[in-house]
């Protein structure tokens, strides 16, 4: 039998009502990337939970090194060279880098309990030079950037002596240059001799950085293949056991009702002579890189910045937008990038949440009519399929696409003219980011609405915009109809600025 | 039902339906908030009753009860101030000092029912002045109402000299000792209080957007509330509420003590905190909150009447206070298995 650095037999993992693992066969070499993926519930993080000791896997074995092992906490996990990167991460914000790093494994000078800080600032600076990195070690943890504040969990795990690293959604808030820095530094680690395993929801990035791919799919791993024998589309396949990726939703659309019209929209420092229009019917697609200001753009539009000059028309009428309610009020609803920081309650149920911005049409003299409310929300959950045995849930129990689509009811509820989705996939599945496409297609054929899609996926607006505005340090600098563009060449303008043609 | 009709599969199905009904119902009474502390009510009052005759007599029970009515009545402000994710401290300071206001009003010869309703309006306008410096100068409630606690303390001894205020009409006492029949006046008052708020919080708009706010702030600016107003509007309702405690508190004693609801915040926390308002905002009920405060007026009365050392008192207050939230937690965890 070939030696491997990691071996799972025959995992099954029951929690009450579903089977999480189904006999699951995993392995990883010796210097390996090896990349994890499958839609949300598929069981990946069921496996890596195991792994960390989190969960306790009900059947199967574990081998490391070829000797068999129990995992029955994280700090076992840890002693084995097991670590995880959280997509939250586990850093404590108020500490620097180096208090972080050795958080735990502080080393003490001769006497207990005294901090030998010059010899911990040494090793972190010889961990930072290895990786070829550098950061600001002095400052508390919580005014780093994402990309630097993931570069210190490395470094942490490199201070242990990690064997295996997992890096659950590593990618997700990157820019394209981060994403990159960060394939360059797993393969550094992979060549000083860690084994990574990379769980990712950006399947074309696994064809960058490994050298085998693990699909899962409802509980059971469905191949595991070295990815010079793969492509795309097989892992979509296998992952949504579906034909999705080249389907496209937008259309080419001639209506000239224009539904909002942005004329001059300055706004401090953020916003800089926004000039934009949308028609009726259409899917309009802004798009950039983190930071260029569409984010921004969203929220003025929705009343959550202050303008400073320029004109807003709605129907060819001029309106003040000062704040969310106002908004609200010209029919304009607001589907933000963070759906349970924003856009949940999550301890509510699902028909209150439903029911929250448009209450004043369901109210008689301050009182809620409940039957009119119950008849609403179910009438609404059969028109997009909103997956809930019981309308009187709490909303956090029901998954990531069901809570996208109570959001979108809420917002069908307060007849709405214009739906500004702020990142509207981030954070979800391939087969319910598909899910999602369908319904905003789905309104906009069956209802009156217009919809503003912020994204910095490029797949994504190339998918489903009609037209799309390019930002770039918060103005638009182009405007497009989604004919004969591509990918390589939005890229190359909005992070250039230079000219496309 | 005839026995030689009887089928085998029908009965099961039978069976397994009415056990499925069961479950149901044991889920849901096992999941039903104030279950768990209404059976630590009980089983205080079942010791009770067996250490002391006197504890089970109607007198002592309705004792109790116009006893814990005002802190009961102050409690509805702090539950609804604490659902929105807030607190608020002033409260005590309020009892004292609209007492006092409201004596002097009657010493100075306004009618009775005049200077209750100018005691109500004092307390719209601390409240108001308290939401207003929480939602618009954004300084966190903890440390505004503190302010606001000391501030009224000082302004109560100031207006009333340090000393009490004695000498009230006979008119005065109606709403703290009056009884209509058998049923003392603050005991109806605190009732109709609790029926009313109890439908304000769960059947209007209002009662929803408290939950709203308290549950996700950000979430419920996102979704046009007025977030800034709703908080304004439960810091006036917890000042009057205050004010209206204050009014029956020195009606009840025929005079108006500048000390009156010292630490009185305290225990209305801790009334809301019992019946499972949660300090993380968004949970909270007026039935919970009731029999958290009868909770707090009970263990009192136990205390007294079993002789014990008012210095006990506060200790075992506390530790009430623990266990009731231990007794949540263990709630919370059988609901999620």
């Amino acid at each position: 039998m070939d030696r491997k650095l990691l071996l799972c037999k025959g995992i099954t993992k029951k929690f009450p009502g579903v089977v999480a693992l189904d006999n699951i066969d995993f392995d990883l070499d010796y210097k390996e990337i090896h990349a994890v993926v499958g839609e949300n519930g598929a069981g990946k993080s069921t496996l890596m939970k195991i792994l960390m000791g989190v969960n306790k896997n009900d059947n199967g074995e574990i081998f490391l090194n070829n000797k068999k092992i129990e995992i029955m906490n994280t700090s076992q996990a840890i002693n084995y060279g097991i670590n995880m990167i959280f997509q939250e991460f586990n850093l404590i914000p108020n500490l620097n880098a180096i208090e972080n790093i050795f958080l735990g494994i502080e080393f003490c000078r001769k006497i207990p309990w005294f901090i030998d800080f010059r010899k911990s600032k040494g090793k972190t600076k010889r961990v930072l030079d290895e990786l070829g990195i550098a950061i600001n070690t002095g400052i508390p943890i919580k005014y780093l950037s994402t990309p630097n504040k993931q570069i210190v969990e490395i470094a942490k795990s490199v201070v242990r002596k990690s064997r295996i690293l997992i890096m659950d959604e590593p990618t997700a808030s990157l820019t394209p240059k981060e994403v990159e820095r960060l394939f360059n530094l797993m393969i550094n680690l992979k060549e000083s001799g860690m084994s990574i395993i990379f769980v990712t929801h950006r399947i074309e990035e696994i064809f960058r950085v490994s050298d085998r791919v693990t699909v899962f799919r409802d509980g059971k791993k469905i191949i595991t293949k070295r990815i010079q024998e793969t492509n795309l589309e097989e892992i979509i396949n296998k992952m949504t056991g579906r034909d999705l990726i080249n389907k496209k939703y937008f259309f080419n659309l001639e209506s000239k009702n224009e539904v909002l019209k942005v004329e001059d929209l300055y706004v401090d420092n953020l916003l800089n002579k926004i000039n934009l229009k949308l028609f009726k019917g259409e899917i309009l697609g802004i798009t950039g890189l983190l930071g260029s200001g569409k984010s921004e753009l969203a929220r003025t539009l929705f009343g959550l910045e202050k303008v400073n000059s320029g004109r807003i028309f709605i129907l060819g009428k001029e309106v003040k937008i000062n704040s969310p309610d106002d908004a609200i009020k010209q029919g304009i609803g607001y589907l933000p990038e963070d759906r349970k920081e924003l856009g949940l309650i999550l301890k509510m149920m699902v028909k209150e949440n439903i029911t929250l911005a448009s209450l004043s049409n369901l109210v008689k003299l301050g009182f809620i009519n409940f039957k009119k409310e119950k008849e609403l929300v179910l009438e609404l959950k059969n028109k997009l399929d909103i997956d809930t045995s019981d309308i009187n849930k709490q909303i956090q129990f029901l998954s990531g696409g069901n809570q996208q689509k109570a959001v979108i009811s809420k917002w069908l509820l307060t007849n709405s003219k214009i739906l500004i989705f702020d990142e509207p996939t981030r954070g979800i599945d391939v087969g319910a980011k598909e899910k999602i496409y369908q319904i905003m297609n789905e309104l906009i054929k069956n209802t009156d609405l217009s919809i503003i899609v912020f994204s910095s996926e490029f797949d994504e607006i190339l998918k489903i915009a009609n037209r799309i505005y390019l930002m770039r340090k918060g103005e638009i600098i182009a405007e497009h109809r989604n004919e004969g563009i591509t990918k390589e060449k939005l890229m190359q303008y909005v992070s250039t600025g230079g000219k496309y043609e | 039902m005839n026995k030689s009709n009887y089928d085998n599969t029908s009965g099961a199905q039978k069976y397994t339906i009415s056990l499925n009904k069961t479950k149901r119902i044991l889920h849901k009474i096992v999941s039903f908030r104030e279950l768990w502390i209404f059976l630590s009510l009980v089983l205080i009052c079942i010791f009770l009753s067996f250490s002391s005759e006197y504890f089970l007599t109607v007198n002592n029970l309705l004792n109790v009860i116009r006893q814990v009515s005002i802190i009961a009545i102050i409690a509805i402000g702090a539950t609804f101030v604490i659902i929105t994710g807030g607190i608020d401290l002033s409260v005590g300071s309020i009892v004292a000092v609209i007492g006092v206001v409201v004596a002097m009003s009657v010493q100075a010869g306004i009618n009775v029912w005049i200077s209750f309703l100018i005691g109500i309006l004092g307390g719209v306008l601390i409240g108001l002045i308290n939401g207003l410096i929480i939602t618009r100068l954004k300084i966190s409630p903890v440390i505004t109402t503190l302010a606001m606690m000391m501030i009224l303390r000082g302004l109560t001894y100031v207006l009333s000299g340090a000393r009490p205020l004695y000498n009230l009409p006979e008119q005065f006492k109606f709403l703290g000792a009056g009884y209509l029949g058998p049923l003392p006046i603050p005991i109806i008052i605190m009732t109709v209080l609790y029926i009313c708020f109890h439908i304000l919080l769960t059947r209007t708009r209002l009662g929803r957007y408290i939950r709203a706010v308290g549950g996700n702030e950000l979430a419920s600016e996102h979704t046009g509330i007025n977030v800034k107003n709703v908080k304004m509007i439960v810091y006036i309702m917890a000042a009057v509420l205050a004010s209206l405690g204050g009014i029956i508190l020195a009606s009840r004693l025929g005079s108006a003590q500048p000390t009156a609801g010292v630490y009185l915040e305290f225990s209305v926390i801790s009334a809301a905190l019992l019946g499972g308002t949660s300090l993380s905002g968004g949970e909270g009920t007026m039935l919970g909150t009731l029999i958290g405060a009868l909770i707090i007026g009970v263990i009192s009365n136990g205390l007294n009447l079993l002789n014990v050392d008012a210095f006990y008192h506060q200790i075992v207050k506390g530790l009430v206070i623990l266990i009731a939230v231990l007794i949540d937690r263990f709630r919370v965890k059988r609901i999620e298995d």
